[in-house]
């Protein structure tokens, strides 16, 4: 059992429970068991661009810092940190990638973490979960964990901005990405595609400026639904809240009664392989996903 | 020895920081000098009197002359000193302008230094030697290398002026790209109406050798001496007796994609690319007949009646020898493949310019009707994107190739003429139109055919059901635009094309940071290389719209008549010589030299076989590079040899 | 008697120093070809476009700039940054105008002003990060 090093980030703990247990249990079957950091502090997304301030860059060191000695206790592992919430995989790629090249960045923010015994050594390099199912598993070996093959799921990928964006944090082409059709293919769902596919949901402006939003996503669903898509896989916490939750209130303001469910992909991995419904914590979700699953059959 | 000494004030350009007075009355000390001048501007012709009345006067033997860098004037006074009787090689220029006066404003250490250059020069002139030029003969023929429209004309202007060329081209047709435009820029004549005159004469022209499907795969010697090898491919048709009469096509059982409709139509095994071809002639493709070895199919064979087939012709590679070489060899598009943002290249109704001139082109895949390719229907709405893949140097090509505006205008102006209902976008960052004409030609596009002009880059165009929907921006307004349209057409740039990558580094020819061969200077010698013998012509140096192709092939033709025209070349005297009894033949001055004169070679030498250096002086440009690399001082270059080095340097540091 | 006009001085220019010091980029690259704009997915709500603004921030105009909404609509997606020709990093300078108005304003987002229920339901990383962007 090959085992990894994860960083869950605190939205996982909250309001995306689901994702996470569906993607450790998950992990175990395909022989990549994802191991949380025993201790581990927020990454601060989304990751600071102005190049004076070296403050807001001292967090998501001090998780490469920590996950590098966690490494050493785990069985067969690389020297990677796993993540699952696209915003996580950005920030932590980004600050990496940043300090690595650059010593004048690195040294001050080893002299704030001296104190700890936590000074990075520049040896993690960082995998989104999806990197790790696709160059590591084997989308094959996918294919012969799965069970409940998801016929009749016309599912249309999105992958909203920080999958893609910018250059050194993507983890496919930024134009023409396949690694969440592909996974869904190996699963046995149809894909649909979708011109909006990585339209920006409208990120933090869910806070304090809600219409804007609404309107990204009504744009993204409208487009979804048009191409013939009965459902929604994402692979970022709050791309997830935020099309869950604004079809919902879309729902309440119009007669469109025909919100389409979001998946995370490890949730579709879970179904399909197998495991136990209640590990995907759909209660958690906004728009009811077993309403579809129990129409096609799947649970 | 009797030394001219020669300062020049430059107007006040040398006299304001350095005293030049001083400097004449000092160097009168100097050994050997026989006399010393300052004169206001020495290139002049009264400052050439002066230098050539003294010469006589004083039976001078040497001359220095201290003034602007050699660039400028070492020619000049080269054949003032010549044409008095002494030897060009016997002048010394000392610069103090470039290396002096402009970049110092100390009058003092100005004239300090000058005086040292001065001096050193003298110590050094003292060492000089007469140098004899050698000469070489020269071989009165041309080779062209390229087919396309600036090998065309350089082939036909050569050969009008009464030399044997070869034109030399690696398809079975030449033309190039201009066959495959529909109309050209902005007078919209047909581009096929008016190559074919211009083809058909390089077929009937005594002088010109036409040699197709044939590649230049090895080249050596030197200017006036190039000896060459061309590799012929098999067309395994015999051009004389290929009458065009097309019997073999109705029984070819083999399709394949059309490469001159830019795979858009099918075409047979055996085809000719477009029925105005020259050699006009069919050919067989060896990838996709089925008769080349194994012989399975012969039913064109069976067909032909003048019995023109051939399957058992075999590449061969032949030898010949020329006096001047022009390298034609164009470009090729940019590959919509590599653009992300617009499809990679696939969407089927997202085409790149030259997909559209053979839509638009009335002997193309849709005889000329605008259609699109994904279902055949008219599109209503074409959008044109200008700089795609270009002016990025994030990714694709930092440069701006000159003429996608002017085709994109052409193409919307076309669309509009065919399909006048339709919407033609077209969305611009700058519009470049600085050719004759073009100005207007744009300005007739908007005015009178209503293309719709959007100021502003498309970030992407993405596909939407049966439409594509194109994200762009009016950047004057501050509005985003998001419109469906039914077929885009991508205005994609000029690179290098395979030939011309081929031919740089067959024939060591300098290539700039973008791929194009380099001129030997971008202002002043367009159409020559660094090499001597070697011209070029067209879009291989870099992007050009058709008139100034032909002029640049002109001119390249009339480079290389001026050696063609001459049956001996003079050398310049200052080449490398080897001293046999120092060279150990280590290699060294062979690896240094950037022009691949030098050469090893093993020679007898009191009965023991040893490794020698030998110095070819015809290419040999006198860079001295091999003279600091020795590390024995067996070489030396005449004209700067060590020791007239060391005697300046010893100077120079004060002794 | 007042009437607008471009006054380009010492202030704009300095002003145009701190921002390239900020985003680390040069603000002078940009050929204002409106990719970015093009691309954005938020543009139809700002009222100066992106390539406006950055062209705005080549004239030094700094209150034209902080009167805009225009970084305070943007959310970091960086198709903008992906997408530029000229390879300048537009997300870094929305980024750095957004610093510079939180370093003399550091409350865009006022956290005590948000309504109780919501700090509970929304997701943690949309609280984070939007304190990040809008608060100094």
């Amino acid at each position: 059992m090959v085992q990894y090093s994860y960083f869950p980030g605190c939205n996982l703990k909250t309001n995306a429970k689901g994702f996470e247990k569906s993607a450790i249990a998950v992990s175990k079957q395909l022989d990549a068991e994802l191991v949380e950091i025993p201790t581990w502090n927020c990454c601060g997304t989304v990751h600071t661009l102005a190049s004076d301030n070296l403050m807001k860059r001292i967090a998501p060191t001090r998780i490469l810092s920590r996950s590098s000695k966690h490494v050493e206790t785990l069985e067969d592992s690389p020297k990677e940190v796993v993540t699952l919430c696209s915003m996580c995989n950005s920030t932590l790629k980004v600050v990496n990638n940043d300090i690595k090249n650059d010593e004048s960045k690195l040294e001050p923010i080893n002299f704030q973490l001296e104190f700890d015994e936590e000074e990075y050594q520049c040896d993690m390099e960082v995998k989104h979960f999806l990197e790790i199912l696709r160059d590591d598993i084997g989308y094959e070996k996918i294919t012969e964990k799965v069970s409940k093959p998801l016929n009749g799921l016309n599912v249309s990928c999105y992958y909203g901005c920080m999958l893609l964006h910018p250059d050194e944090a993507k983890i496919d082409d930024e134009e023409m990405p396949a690694v969440l059709e592909d996974l869904s293919e190996s699963l046995g769902a149809e894909i649909i595609f979708s011109p909006l596919f990585k339209y920006c949901c409208g990120s933090y402006h869910i806070v304090d400026q809600e219409d804007i939003v609404n309107t990204q996503v009504q744009k993204i669903i409208q487009a979804a639904k048009k191409s013939g898509a009965n459902a929604v896989v994402v692979a970022c916490p709050l791309c997830a809240y935020n099309l869950d939750a604004q079809q919902k209130s879309m729902e309440k303001q119009s007669l469109d009664k025909e919100s389409l469910p979001i998946f995370y992909f490890t949730q579709l991995m879970a179904i399909a392989m197998g495991e136990p419904i209640n590990i995907n914590h759909f209660e958690e979700h906004h728009i009811n996903p077993e309403k579809l699953l129990k129409k096609l059959k799947l649970i | 020895m009797k030394i001219g000494v020669y300062v020049c004030e430059c107007g006040s350009n040398i006299a304001s920081t350095v005293d030049v007075e001083k400097i004449v009355e000092e160097a009168k000390d100097l050994p050997n000098v026989a006399v010393s001048r300052v004169y206001k501007y020495m290139c002049s012709d009264p400052g050439q009197e002066l230098i050539k009345s003294d010469i006589e006067e004083f039976e001078l033997d040497k001359i220095v002359v201290a003034a602007c860098s050699p660039n400028m004037h070492e020619a000049t006074f080269r054949a003032v000193i010549e044409d008095k009787g002494l030897n060009p090689y016997v002048l010394e220029i000392v610069n103090i302008r470039e290396h002096v006066s402009w970049v110092n404003s100390d009058k003092d250490k100005g004239t300090e230094k000058s005086m040292s250059l001065l001096a050193g020069a003298v110590y050094r002139s003292a060492l000089m030697k007469p140098l004899e030029r050698k000469k070489v003969g020269v071989i009165h023929t041309a080779l062209v290398i390229g087919g396309g429209i600036a090998g065309i004309q350089a082939a036909l202007d050569i050969a009008s002026m009464g030399y044997k060329t070869t034109l030399v081209e690696k398809t079975s047709s030449i033309g190039g790209k201009m066959s495959q435009l529909d109309k050209t820029f902005p007078t919209l004549d047909c581009s096929q109406c008016i190559l074919s005159p211009k083809m058909v004469e390089v077929n009937r022209h005594p002088n010109i050798k036409l040699l197709s499907l044939s590649e230049v795969v090895a080249v050596d010697g030197y200017v006036g001496n190039f000896k060459v090898k061309i590799k012929r491919n098999p067309r395994y048709v015999i051009e004389d007796k290929c009458t065009l009469c097309g019997d073999c096509l109705p029984v070819c059982p083999v399709i394949a994609h059309d490469e001159y409709n830019q795979g858009f139509s099918p075409r047979k095994a055996i085809y000719i690319s477009y029925p105005q071809a020259i050699p006009a002639s069919f050919v067989i493709d060896p990838d996709d007949c089925l008769g080349i070895d194994p012989l399975i199919c012969t039913k064109c064979k069976e067909a032909c009646g003048p019995e023109a087939i051939d399957f058992d012709m075999q590449p061969e590679i032949i030898e010949e020898e020329f006096g001047a070489i022009v390298v034609a060899t164009g470009y090729a598009p940019y590959p919509i493949e590599n653009i992300g943002e617009y499809g990679y290249g696939t969407i089927h109704n997202v085409i790149s310019g030259l997909d559209y001139e053979r839509i638009v082109s009335a002997s193309g895949p849709t005889e000329g009707k605008i259609l699109r390719p994904s279902d055949g229907k008219i599109p209503e709405t074409v959008v044109f994107i200008h700089c795609a893949g270009s002016r990025d140097p994030s990714k694709h090509l930092p440069y701006c190739s000159k003429i996608c505006c002017m085709y994109s205008t052409k193409h919307a102006l076309q669309y509009k003429h065919i399909v006048h209902n339709g919407t033609a976008i077209n969305f611009y960052i700058d519009i470049r139109t600085a050719g004759k004409d073009y100005e207007e030609f744009y300005q007739r596009a908007a005015e009178e055919d209503k293309v719709i002009y959007i100021r502003g880059k498309v970030s992407e165009v993405l596909e939407d059901g049966d439409q594509i929907l194109v994200k762009g921006v009016d950047t004057l307004s501050g509005e985003t635009v998001e419109l469906h349209a039914d077929m885009v057409v991508l205005a994609t740039g000029i690179t290098p094309s395979e030939g011309t990558k081929e031919m740089a580094s067959l024939l060591n020819l300098a290539v700039d940071i973008n791929g194009f061969i380099k001129e030997a200077h971008p202002k002043l010698k367009p159409v020559d290389t660094a090499i001597a013998g070697i011209f070029i012509a067209g879009t291989a140096t870099g992007p050009k719209d058709i008139p100034d192709t032909v002029s640049q092939a002109s001119g390249a033709a009339s480079k290389a008549c001026g050696i063609l025209s001459q049956d001996e070349l003079e050398i310049e005297a200052t080449v490398a010589i080897v001293d046999d009894s120092l060279c150990r033949g280590c290699g060294m001055c062979a690896e240094a030299c950037p022009y691949s004169a030098i050469e090893i070679q093993v020679m007898d030498q009191y009965g023991h076989s040893t490794k020698i250096a030998y110095v070819n002086e015809a290419l040999c440009k006198g860079c001295g590079s091999c003279a600091a690399a020795c590390l024995n001082g067996a070489i030396n270059q005449l004209g700067y040899t060590d020791s007239q080095i060391l005697a300046l340097i010893s100077v120079l540091g004060g002794d | 008697m007042s009437y607008e006009y471009i006054k380009i001085g010492q202030e704009e220019k300095d002003f145009i120093a701190k921002v390239e010091e900020i985003s680390g980029q040069n603000v002078y690259s940009c050929y204002q070809c409106g990719k970015c704009s093009a691309s954005c997915a938020f543009s139809y709500k700002m009222d100066k476009s992106v390539n406006q603004f950055i062209h705005l921030i080549q004239l030094g105009q700094k209150k034209r700039i902080l009167d805009t909404n225009t970084h305070w609509i943007c959310a970091s997606c960086f198709t903008c940054t992906v997408r530029c020709p000229r390879k300048i990093d537009v997300a870094a300078l929305m980024e750095a105008i957004r610093e510079i108005s939180l370093r003399e304003n550091p409350e865009k987002v006022r956290i005590a002003d948000l309504p109780k229920e919501s700090l509970g339901k929304l997701p943690n990383i949309a609280l984070v990060s939007n304190f990040r962007k809008k608060t100094g």
